[in-house]
């Protein structure tokens, strides 16, 4: 009788131990699931960009004085300090990753008065499609007055790609 | 003694059966506790991390358009702020421009927009314009609502005079 309970006992602990190695398991598959999913930032960078674009067009309040001229909208890049570089992985390089586009209308008649483009122009397509492995786009729209109290409606378009690191 | 002995050895058994029995009924439920976890881990929270931080604080555009929005002048040439200022309420001029702007912009990202009169006195108030109605919702001086609706608010106020002010409401999930 005391060989069998010793024996029972025996069994009892290689039990414990599978039931132990079984919730330590679970719990490191728990772990790595959570953790090895990217976050995916990239709606967080398409709203800086946009927030960046609009700091950089508007001075104290006003309309910056220059956003409508020539000179602003080729040297937009280096005016507004946007720095697109990218990783040299995934072919990023290449294929820029992000586009923004900034639209100025007035606001009355709202007729298109100038456009700004900067970035990889042909993210555009994939807005609107919907799935995991199309870029990010944000449009967003604001009203601001000039010196001379004229109004106008700036629609800012932020497109970030990126899919590689932040979609899995 | 031979019976005795049969009856020990059965009631022995029937224990150990019972016994055995609560340990498989244990790890049928352990096991199951683990694959819920598993599950929730791999399939909400793992997809769902990372979001947090985008909640909003403040909305630097919505913000322009409210300054903006104040700096506008009527035909007169009398700006927003000054027609607030001066008068109870939103005007025909002034609420309709910020329909235009704030509903216009905005309405598709904060399902509530609210522009409005805010009297200094007393316990927080909104007055009432045709415009936007009565008060943002889940505000109304029960903040414990916007907490049990989870609903969060953005707000820009700006002084008018020492008695009111007029304030931008921006409401989302």
């Amino acid at each position: 009788m005391i060989l069998k309970n010793k024996k029972g006992d025996k069994i009892i602990s290689v039990y414990w131990f599978v039931i132990l190695f079984i919730v330590a398991g679970a719990i490191v598959y728990m772990v790595i699931s959570f953790y090895g999913e990217p976050y995916d930032i990239r709606e967080a960078e398409a709203y800086a960009l946009t927030n960046k674009a609009a700091r950089c067009l508007s001075d104290a309040g006003y309309l910056e004085e220059e956003a409508l001229s020539v000179a602003f909208k080729e040297n937009f890049v280096e005016k507004c300090g946007f720095n697109f570089e990218t990783e040299d992985i995934y072919n990023w390089r290449e294929r820029g990753q992000y586009y923004i586009e900034i639209d100025f209308y007035d606001f009355s008649t709202n007729q298109g008065i100038s456009t700004i483009k900067t970035g990889n122009e042909a993210l555009k397509t994939d807005c609107g499609l919907k799935g995991e492995g199309f870029p990010v786009c944000l449009e967003r729209s604001f009203y601001i007055l000039d010196r001379e109290k004229n109004q106008y409606q700036i629609d800012i378009l932020s497109i970030v790609r990126k899919t590689e690191k932040n979609v899995q | 003694m031979f019976n005795k002995k049969i009856r020990v050895f059965l009631k022995d058994k029937r224990s150990q059966i019972g016994e055995t029995m609560t340990w498989v009924v244990a790890t049928v439920i352990i096991i199951i506790i683990l694959l819920i976890s598993i599950f929730i881990a791999t399939s909400y929270l793992g997809k769902n991390k990372g979001t947090d931080f985008l909640s909003k604080q403040s909305d630097l555009l919505a913000s322009e358009s409210f300054f903006a929005y104040l700096l506008t002048e009527d035909s007169e040439g009398q700006t927003v702020h000054e027609q607030l200022k001066n008068e109870e309420n939103l005007n025909d001029f002034n609420g309709n421009l910020a329909i235009k702007i704030f509903d216009g912009f905005y309405k598709e990202e904060y399902p509530d927009v609210w522009v409005g009169i805010i009297p200094h006195t007393g316990p927080l108030t909104f007055i009432k314009n045709k415009y936007f109605g009565s008060e943002p919702s889940g505000i109304g001086g029960q903040y414990s609502w916007s907490l049990i609706t989870k609903k969060s608010h953005i707000s820009q106020r700006i002084p008018l005079n020492e008695n009111k002010s007029v304030e931008l409401v921006l409401t989302h999930e």
